[in-house]
């Protein structure tokens, strides 16, 4: 992507994310908040217009314009203000967001920009006097010619008495190519035969060069008060095209219409010239040769004089004038001639700058068209002066886009002039698919595979000089290892995105969620610059919007019920995501009513979802999580209780999906809170590598809080459950007697892992415990892909296989593993 | 190489302006705001400043007023940029001690023609 692009869009990212978060706050009377605000406007208009990306620049522009007013007070605040400008921004937003897609400006949708546009000129009392009958388009209608544009201007009958004779069939110039405006006189109920004026007038293609609809008042009224058309066919629009192409070709598209149309030829329009449209930057690519004197831009020369006489004019103090005086002798001794005002009286000096522009810029001379007549206080001299005139040509080539020119790419932008300050400046970023970086991923994992064989090779080193053979290689071992991981790092780096990517999306979502039930909400964002897999960040989206819609939905109260309770009548959902270790915590808060979880509990029994004698052993904690249980949340169930509980069954499951864990805190009254641990990538997963009964097994490393060996007799009975204090705590036991070597147990020091698993502590007895391990993580395949106890596998070193240990359906499962049986045996 | 300061708060601006000025062999520098720019005229000798008029903490007006009263830079060629392409706009920027007003976005052949001329004292 063009660098100044992306600085671009980076910093509309930053200014948007200002406006969002403080938008709300518009009407609170806080000045400095609102000059914050426009300022932020003010730059995204003044980037977007260098970055030629006129979808941004001409909503922003709407946008500042009414912020200046309202800054100045000029307009005082409304809260339909409010909405018009998230409209505005959220479309901007929406730009930016398909820019950075896109790597490139992209084209607004006229009519979306073109009815927030509106909207905003409304507001700023500009379109008021806009009547139904005359057509006033916003700027983003403006195609490729003036007269385009002034054809989109007028209004029917004006536009009729200034056409050519209507063209009839058998006029001769059938094949010539020009403008037509065809008028489309249709019966209302056209869509239902499933004629379409527009799909038809679409095959023409690029030929159409402007298409105007007009909504007569009564058709308005009609649809306002939903007159007969129920299935929303009827179509009400007074249609009018301007097409440049043969006679023939519009026959052709339009044969469906021919009767229900009249065609005009347009008078003394050339569409094809493209005409300077007023706002535009435009660049004339022609040299003018003949205008350079000495290499010195004559025209910038001529301008700068021009604003200096300006100067002098307006002001005319001796200061300014002394400034003049300054350069306006710099620029003569640019042009290689001696400034020599006869005094330092500005009328002296406004002379002699005539001088060199009447002496020396005979070119420019010729394409002045007026000349000024300069008041200066009390004395009259009349000067000459060029005016700087938009059509003037660039006379000067040694710019930087002439300099790049070889090098830049035919892109389809939306306005070609603007092009000249898009500047193709060698990359200092490479766009690359992201399979390609997948596979460079896997490679990775590969080699980290590779480089785990190294220990398996020095152990089987035999012979006289083993010792030092073993050492060389485990030195080189040390060296692979850290090159590889710093190669894993850059590599995951590479796919690492901020979370504001999906971040940014709730505002808009909560205030609409919001707006749609009558409830005031606040959304604060914390950590959005969180980095995490791409891929994850894809498949969080959904999750999370399903969360949020959850806590809007059942969470926040109405604001009369908040009134009632002692909360704010605004409720707040506060999305916060931060790092820890290799995971990236995210946490949706609200300050909602929170969730009874014996109200839970109840409906999991009235459901038949759980054996009631587990319930026992639960703590409240435990149970309020119930809810994600699969078959719990049924339609009634919203109603009947405190509600939450909407799917989150597949909010669960999608977590999950990816390696992700979810777990719900929430006290009645206060509010809810739902962390969600997500691994930081997919690709390599770092491995607790334990034995049990020569079999090699791997606890995934973000789920192990410790590893300890304790003797037989710390091994405690509760309620014929088997557990083991650590530092107090009690944490039950659990052995996997089908994978365990018994005879370990028989040593006096057993060796556990203890798991940290959704906020619960579980000990699990091993044999050994062999070490950390980085490995690429390969699901369960075939009939072992339901495999309760194993979610995958992994390659090691030696070529042996090693099982990957679900730490989450180990804690699921852990009763039904018969370790009470194994243990008893042991401990009696 | 001549040293040019561009003032402006908008980093995708300084940039842009930066951009243009360094390959037409000029040494750019860049200020966010007024302040930090008075703070760089006491560091390096500035032969033009590009500014921009609406900026937090010192705007561009407060700038080039307190960049007159310094006896070194009371002719040093300033140049303001902004995005209002109204008439007083441009006075007010000649008021405060600005020598040439230009709308943004500036084509880069009318920047760097500008500044060619404006600098070429110093060159000689």
């Amino acid at each position: 992507m063009n660098p100044l692009l992306e600085s671009f869009l980076q910093e509309a990212r930053e200014n948007l994310k200002f406006i969002e978060q403080n938008l709300e706050d518009l009407g609170s009377g806080d000045d400095e908040l609102l000059n914050a605000i426009f300022r932020a406007a003010h730059t995204l208009k003044g980037g977007s217009g260098i970055v030629g990306f006129d979808g941004v620049r001409d909503i922003t522009h709407k946008a500042e314009d009414l912020l200046d007013q309202l800054r100045a007070k000029k307009l005082s605040y409304q809260e339909s203000m409010l909405d018009a400008l998230y409209d505005a921004f959220d479309e901007v937003l929406n730009l930016v967001e398909s820019a950075e897609g896109a790597g490139d400006v992209v084209e607004a949708d006229s009519g979306v920009s073109g009815r927030i546009i509106e909207q905003l000129d409304l507001l700023m009392g500009n379109g008021a006097e806009s009547n139904i009958d005359s057509f006033t388009l916003p700027d983003a209608f403006v195609t490729s010619s003036e007269a385009i544009y002034n054809f989109s201007k007028i209004n029917f009958d004006k536009l009729k008495n200034g056409l050519e004779s209507e063209v009839s069939i058998d006029n001769s110039n059938l094949n010539d190519q020009r403008a037509y405006a065809i008028f489309f006189d249709l019966d209302k109920s056209c869509m239902i035969f499933g004629n379409d004026p527009l799909y038809a007038l679409s095959l023409l293609g690029d030929k159409v060069k402007n298409v105007v609809t007009d909504l007569g008042l009564d058709a308005a009224k009609g649809i306002i008060e939903g007159k007969g058309d129920e299935e929303g066919l009827e179509l009400y629009l007074k249609i009018t095209a301007l097409v440049e192409a043969s006679y023939e070709e519009i026959e052709d598209a339009l044969f469906n219409f021919i009767d229900d149309i009249a065609i005009y030829a347009v008078k003394d329009c050339d569409v094809s010239v493209p005409a300077s449209v007023e706002g535009q930057s435009e660049i004339d690519e022609k040299t003018d040769e003949s205008a350079k004197v000495e290499n010195i831009n004559t025209e910038m020369l001529n301008v700068i004089l021009d604003q200096q006489c300006e100067q002098l004019n307006y002001l005319g103090d001796q200061e300014s004038t002394l400034r003049v005086k300054e350069i306006a002798s710099i620029c003569f001794e640019a042009a290689g001639k001696t400034f020599s005002p006869s005094s330092d009286k500005p009328e002296a000096i406004l002379s002699a700058i005539g001088e060199l522009v009447e002496v020396e810029t005979p070119v420019v001379e010729a394409s002045v068209k007026e000349k000024k007549q300069v008041d200066i206080s009390a004395k009259k001299v009349e000067v000459t002066k060029p005016i700087q005139t938009v059509e003037k040509s660039v006379s000067k080539q040694k710019s930087v886009v002439e300099n790049k020119k070889p090098q830049k790419e035919v892109k389809t932008v939306q306005k070609s002039e603007s092009k000249e300050s898009k500047k193709e400046v060698v990359g200092k970023v490479v766009k690359v698919e992201q399979s390609s970086i997948d596979q460079l991923m896997s490679v990775v994992g590969e080699l980290l595979v590779a480089k785990n064989s190294l220990p398996y090779l020095a152990e089987s080193v035999e012979g006289q000089e083993s010792e030092v053979t073993k050492r060389a290689i485990m030195e080189k071992y040390s060296f692979i290892d850290r090159l590889t991981s710093q190669l894993q790092d850059l590599t995951m780096s590479m796919r690492m995105l901020p979370l504001s990517y999906v971040f940014d999306r709730y505002p808009k979502l909560v205030r609409e969620i919001s707006k749609k039930l009558g409830k005031k909400v606040k959304l604060v964002q914390e950590g959005g610059d969180t980095k995490l897999d791409k891929n994850m960040i894809e498949m969080l989206a959904d999750p999370l919007i399903h969360i949020i819609r959850n806590s809007l939905d059942h969470g926040i109260e109405s604001p009369a019920t908040r009134k009632e309770s002692g909360k704010a009548e605004s409720g707040q959902i506060t999305m916060k995501a931060y790092p820890e270790s290799d995971r990236v915590m995210i946490e949706i808060i609200d300050d909602g009513k929170g969730i009874d979880s014996q109200m839970v509990v109840n409906k999991v029994l009235e459901k038949d979802l759980i054996d009631p004698s587990k319930l026992d052993t639960m703590s409240d904690n435990e149970k309020l999580n119930l809810i994600m249980l699969p078959g719990l949340s049924t339609a009634e169930s919203i109603s009947e209780y405190s509600g939450r509980g909407v799917g989150m069954d597949v909010v669960k499951k999608s977590i999950e999906s990816f390696g992700g864990t979810i777990h719900l805190e929430s006290s009645v009254g206060k509010g809810t809170k739902i962390v969600l641990s997500i691994p930081v990538s997919l690709a390599v997963t770092t491995l607790l590598h334990v034995s049990m009964n020569d079999m090699h097994y791997g606890f995934p490393m973000d789920s192990v809080s410790e590893t300890v060996k304790i003797s037989k007799e710390s091994i405690t009975i509760l309620n014929n459950e088997y557990y083991i204090y650590l530092r107090g705590e009690i944490i039950p036991l659990v052995v996997i007697d089908e994978m365990m070597d018994m005879h370990a147990l028989d040593t006096d020091s057993i060796a556990l892992v203890v798991l940290d698993v959704q906020g619960s502590q579980v000990a699990v007895v091993v044999n050994d415990l062999l070490g950390q391990l980085s490995v690429v993580q390969k699901p369960m395949q075939g009939l072992l892909s339901d495999h309760s106890l194993i979610g995958g596998t992994a390659l090691l070193g030696n070529g042996q296989i090693m099982m990957i240990i679900d730490p989450v359906s180990l804690w699921e499962v852990s009763d039904s593993l018969g370790s009470n049986a194994a243990l008893e045996t042991v401990v009696a | 190489m001549k040293k040019v300061l561009v003032v402006d708060d908008s980093k995708t601006v300084r940039q842009y302006h930066k951009e243009i000025l360094k390959q037409n062999g000029y040494d750019a520098y860049e200020a966010e705001n007024g302040m930090e720019a008075l703070e760089k005229t006491l560091i390096e000798d500035f032969e033009l400043f590009l500014v921009d008029i609406n900026m937090p903490v010192m705007d561009g007006y407060s700038f080039v007023k307190e960049l007159r009263t310094n006896d070194k830079h009371a002719y040093t060629p300033v140049i303001m940029i902004s995005t209002e392409a109204e008439d007083h706009d441009r006075i007010s920027a000649y008021k405060n001690g600005a020598n040439l007003y230009f709308t943004k976005p500036v084509k880069p052949d009318d920047l760097i023609g500008s500044v060619e001329i404006l600098t070429f004292r110093s060159a000689a």
